[in-house]
C-alpha cells in the first residue's frame, strides 16, 4: 500500500483507502492519534450515520481561521484561553 | 444487585479521617488573605476555577469555566469573598458562609458578549474599582491570576496596578495543614479504589478506552469530580510517553501504563502512575528492568526530600537516570499537587538552565515524585508516580496503591 494515501479522502479507487478507517484516519490501533473505538463505529453504522472525513475536516477548519487572519490583516493568530495577568508588561 | 459505592464507609474501613470542611475553607481563605496583606494589595481577583474553588469551595461547571471565563471572585484582605457567578447560580453557593455576596458580570468573552465584550469588561471593572475602594481605600494594587484581554485592558485604562495573582495563589495553595491532608488522603483513597476497579477491567481483548472508562466510573461513583487528562497507553504506545488512551485492543504480555491526573473527592487531585502487565503472564526481563529503574528512581528521590532543601539542591541530589533513559525523561523530577498540579516544579539536571527556578521545600508541601523510563526508539516504557507530603522528618508517602511484586522480583 502506498503510504502517500494515508489520511487522503480519495473518492476514486476507494479500495486504496482499505488501510483507513471510515473517518479517513489510519486503521492502526497502535497509532498515536486517539479517536472512536470499534464500538462507536458499529453503532454509527447501525444508525445510518456517516462519520466525518477527518483529513478534509482539519483542512476546512484551518482554512476558516486563515480566512479570518487575512481578513483582519494579522501576522498570525495566537490561541490561548486567558491572558496571564502578571506576565504582560504595562503598556504605560 | 447494583453495587453501591460509599466513599465514607471505605474511608472508615481504611482508618482515614475525613476533613472538617468548615475549618478547611477558613484555612484556605486565610492563606490567601495572608498573601494579599503581604503583597499590600487591595484585593485578589481570581478567574481560574481552581483558584475560585480554593478561595470559596464553590463548584459550578468547573471544566466549562476553565475555558469560558464566566466566573470570578474578589478576595478582600479581610472578610468574606465576593463571588461573581454565572447568571441564576447564586443558589449554588448559598451553603458557603465565607461567600459574602454573589454577583454577576464576570463574563466578557466573545461567545458570551460578542461585539459588546468591551462594554461588559468596563462594567465589571467599575465593580472591581468600587470593591478596591471599599476594602483598600486608596490602595491601587490589585492581584489578578488570569483575565481575558478586554478585562486586562479595562483595568489598565483605569490606572490599576496589576500584580501577578498566580504568585499569591500558588504560594497560598502550596502549604497544606493536617485537615487539608486528610482531604487529600481521602481523595487519594477514593481514586485508588477506582484504580483497583480499573485493574479488574484489564484483560486481553479489551481496548485502552474500556479500561479508562472503569476509572471514570469508579471515581464518579465515589464523589470524584473529573479527570484532567487521558494518559493511559499499552504495548508500543507506552513509548514515547504522553500518548492518550485510544481504541487499541490489548494483548497478553503488553505493558499498560497510566497517570491518573484525577480530581477526586473534595476537588483534590490524586496524581499517581502505575504500570501493569496485561493478562496472567510473567513480565519479560526488559519489562522488569524498566520497572525496577523507575521504582528505584522514584523511591530514591522520595528518600532524599527534606524540608529546607532548595530546588536546585534536590536536582543535584536526585537519583541520576541511566544515560539511555535521559532523552525521554519526564518533564519534572517532582511537582506540587493539591487541587491540581501546582507550584513547585523540580527539574532534571538537563532542564534546570532553561526551565528551572529557585525555591525551598517546606513542611506541608505535597509533591508528586515521578519517573518515565523508556529508551529512545524503544518499544515499551514504564511510568511510576507517588504522592508525598514534606514533614519535619522528610517525605511521607500519601498514596497506598501497591507496586507490582512480579516486576520487582
Amino acid at each position: 500500500m502506498n503510504s502517500f494515501v494515508v489520511g487522503s479522502n480519495r473518492k476514486i479507487d476507494p479500495s486504496r483507502r482499505a488501510h483507513l478507517r471510515r473517518d479517513g484516519t489510519p486503521a492502526d490501533n497502535d497509532r498515536v492519534e486517539i479517536g472512536p473505538t470499534g464500538l462507536a463505529f458499529s453503532e454509527w453504522q447501525e444508525a445510518g450515520l456517516t462519520p466525518p472525513d477527518l483529513p478534509s475536516l482539519r483542512e476546512y477548519r484551518l482554512a476558516r481561521l486563515q480566512e479570518q487572519i487575512i481578513a483582519h490583516d494579522c501576522a498570525g493568530l495566537l490561541l490561548c484561553f486567558f491572558r496571564m495577568a502578571g506576565s504582560w508588561p504595562d503598556p504605560a | 444487585m447494583p453495587v453501591c459505592y460509599y466513599a465514607f464507609s471505605e474511608w472508615q474501613e481504611a482508618g482515614l479521617t475525613p476533613p472538617d470542611l468548615p475549618s478547611l475553607r477558613e484555612y484556605r481563605l486565610a492563606r490567601l488573605q495572608e498573601q494579599i496583606i503581604a503583597h499590600d494589595c487591595a484585593g485578589l481577583l481570581l478567574f481560574d476555577p481552581l483558584n475560585i474553588r480554593y478561595a470559596t469551595d464553590s463548584t459550578n461547571m468547573q471544566l466549562w469555566i476553565a475555558h469560558n471565563a464566566a466566573r470570578a471572585c474578589f478576595v478582600p484582605p479581610s472578610g468574606k469573598v465576593i463571588l461573581f457567578d454565572f447568571h441564576s447560580c447564586a443558589h449554588l453557593s448559598a451553603h458557603l458562609p465565607l461567600v459574602g455576596e454573589v454577583r454577576s458580570g464576570a463574563s466578557f468573552f466573545y461567545f458570551e458578549t460578542g461585539n459588546r465584550t468591551d462594554e461588559h469588561a468596563a462594567a465589571f471593572t467599575e465593580q472591581i474599582l468600587a470593591l478596591m475602594k471599599k476594602y483598600g481605600g486608596r490602595n491601587n494594587r490589585l492581584a489578578v491570576d488570569k483575565i481575558e484581554n478586554a478585562g486586562y485592558a479595562a483595568l489598565l485604562a483605569k490606572g490599576v496596578e496589576i500584580l501577578d495573582g498566580q504568585d499569591l495563589s500558588e504560594h497560598a495553595r502550596s502549604i497544606k495543614n493536617e485537615n487539608e491532608l486528610n482531604a487529600m488522603r481521602c481523595a487519594i483513597h477514593a481514586c485508588e479504589q477506582a484504580v483497583a476497579e480499573m485493574r479488574a477491567a484489564v484483560r486481553p481483548g479489551v481496548s485502552e478506552n474500556d479500561v479508562w472508562a472503569a476509572l471514570h466510573a469508579g471515581s464518579i461513583r465515589r464523589g470524584g469530580e473529573w479527570i484532567e487528562t487521558r494518559i493511559l497507553s499499552s504495548g508500543p504506545r507506552t513509548n514515547p510517553w504522553f500518548q492518550e488512551c485510544g481504541p487499541r485492543i490489548m494483548a497478553a504480555g503488553d505493558m499498560l501504563a497510566f497517570d491518573t491526573d484525577l480530581v477526586s473527592t473534595y476537588g483534590y487531585c490524586c496524581d499517581i502512575s502505575r504500570s501493569w502487565i496485561v493478562g496472567d503472564v510473567p513480565p519479560t526481563d526488559t519489562q522488569k528492568t524498566l520497572y525496577q529503574i523507575a521504582y528505584e528512581h522514584v523511591m530514591t528521590n522520595i528518600g532524599m526530600l527534606q524540608p529546607g532543601m532548595r530546588f536546585d539542591e534536590a536536582t543535584k541530589k536526585a537519583h541520576r537516570l541511566p544515560e539511555a533513559y535521559r532523552p525521554l525523561r519526564y518533564g519534572v523530577l517532582a511537582h506540587g499537587i493539591g487541587l491540581c498540579d501546582e507550584y513547585p516544579c523540580i527539574r532534571y539536571p538537563e532542564d534546570v538552565e532553561k526551565h528551572g527556578y529557585d525555591g525551598t521545600l517546606e513542611v506541608g508541601m505535597t509533591l508528586c515524585v515521578e519517573a518515565y523510563i523508556g529508551a529512545e526508539g524503544g518499544t515499551e516504557g514504564v511510568k511510576l508516580e507517588e504522592q508525598v507530603v514534606i514533614t519535619e522528618k522528610g517525605a511521607e508517602i500519601l498514596s497506598r496503591y501497591p507496586f507490582e511484586e512480579a516486576m520487582l522480583s
